[in-house]
């Protein structure tokens, strides 16, 4: 699993592998049922604490993305999880309107809004 | 029940009218990796020489693994590994000799990790000291130091004047040997960028003051660089948030400021809209605190006993 850390954004790292995790899984490149890579390995391969990874994969668990097996390791939940379609709608619903907020403030108009997102659909889908 | 590696306690030192170090309290965790940040001369090999007890302090105290300074246990300086900089070992002697001296007074002393290490750089044991490279020199000397099987590592510019590959290889070791044996490291350096991809916490030291102790992921949370725009002065934040520096640029007013996830909201609440804010690298964060801050003295000071 590779995964990039930018230390110079200032991003929390626990918050930056949450969030490349969150986006493999999205696009499939972590598939149902897959496992995690170990907490050590983890931490060695990143060269961090292995605090920080715990923290990653309890953040994905109570996101209800992960399952942690006893003794076994972290692994990729099967199916969907169980939210309601309303709830679903408002969840996302708020998310692009702190984005389409912060895209005003940047001076990107309604057409390259939905350029990007479509590119961004259109990464995933091609699992990059 | 003690889960302390490293605690000090007014730790102060002069050199005739000069101080050093003043009145330095700090509490370091076992299991952290803490990068000891400051300029040229701020007092970090003067509090690393201080902990290792090779200079008496002019007040106060600090204990390693619970043991004081000033008289460490035999069995405590065995399970402390300090790479100094001014312990050269002698140039005519191989890498197989210093491995040999270094067994006989260190009881812990892995040879098989010390052989994997310089494998991994195909360093020959036949080979003399002096004739290595600065950075092959570096490496056999950290080398030396891991393979004590060490509690705790006092490091004082271990990567000094490395390229940046043997520098990451190098810091790179040091976080696989803290992670995999639960150790505690110090390292003191005056380069951010490399360090701040393996420390845990970071402890900053200028003029001789420790200006802040802090979780590296705390800061990333909570620290944040704001543009202030067109407010002419700082609307009052309330106490959970501090300023931590502040410089003009450009006719822009830019503060950092440090405030606590819960209070976020709140923050965003007073300056409104149209304040811009980032999060910051440890580098802005460091430039803030050593250069920028009008009261060098009280800021991050609060929370250096965790």
């Amino acid at each position: 699993m590779y995964l990039r850390l930018d230390y110079q954004s200032g991003e929390a790292i626990y918050r930056q592998i949450v969030e490349q995790i969150k986006y493999k899984i999205a696009s499939g490149e972590l598939k149902p049922k897959e496992k995690l890579p170990s907490i050590r390995y983890l931490a060695r391969q990143l060269k961090i604490n292995p605090r920080t990874v715990v923290k990653v994969y309890e953040e994905l668990q109570s996101g209800g993305l992960v399952v942690r097996r006893q003794g076994q390791g972290v692994f990729i939940k099967d199916g969907q999880a169980a939210v309601p379609a309303h709830t679903r709608s408002r969840i996302i619903g708020e998310m692009a309107k702190r984005m389409l907020a912060e895209a005003s403030r940047l001076g990107a108009g309604e057409e390259e809004v939905k350029e990007i997102f479509n590119k961004m659909i259109e990464q995933m889908r091609s699992g990059k | 029940m003690n889960n302390c590696a490293i605690r000090t306690e007014n730790l102060s030192r002069d050199y005739g009218k000069f101080r050093a170090l003043d009145n330095m309290n700090l509490n370091i965790e076992k299991g952290r990796v803490v990068a000891l940040l400051g300029p040229n001369g701020a007092g970090k090999t003067t509090f690393l020489r201080l902990l290792m007890g090779l200079l008496e302090p002019t007040l106060g105290s600090s204990f390693v693994l619970q043991n004081p300074s000033r008289a460490l246990s035999k069995s405590v300086i065995s399970k402390t590994g300090y790479m100094g900089d001014m312990d050269e070992p002698p140039p005519w002697s191989t890498i197989r000799q210093l491995m040999d001296v270094q067994a006989d007074v260190s009881p812990g002393f892995n040879r098989d990790y010390f052989i994997q290490s310089m494998k991994k750089r195909e360093l020959e044991l036949n080979k003399t000291y002096g004739s290595l490279s600065k950075g092959q020199k570096k490496w056999v000397r950290a080398g030396l130091v891991l393979a004590g099987m060490p509690d705790v590592l006092l490091l004082d510019e271990p990567a000094e004047g490395l390229d940046p590959s043997a520098r990451k290889d190098l810091y790179g070791q040091i976080r696989d040997y803290v992670t995999d044996n639960d150790t505690t490291a110090i390292v003191a350096t005056h380069i951010i960028g490399d360090i701040e991809r393996i420390a845990d916490d970071v402890a900053i030291i200028n003029h001789g003051h420790l200006i802040t102790y802090a979780d590296l992921e705390d800061l990333r949370e909570q620290v944040r660089e704001v543009q202030l725009g067109e407010i002419e002065t700082l609307p009052e934040l309330g106490e959970e948030i501090e300023v931590l520096g502040s410089k003009n640029s450009d006719g822009a007013r830019i503060i950092w400021i440090k405030c606590p996830e819960d209070a976020q909201q709140k923050l965003e609440q007073i300056l409104g809209e149209k304040v811009v804010m980032w999060t910051v690298s440890l580098e802005t964060f460091y430039l803030a605190l050593t250069e920028h801050n009008s009261n060098k003295q009280d800021v991050g000071l609060k929370e250096i006993e965790k």
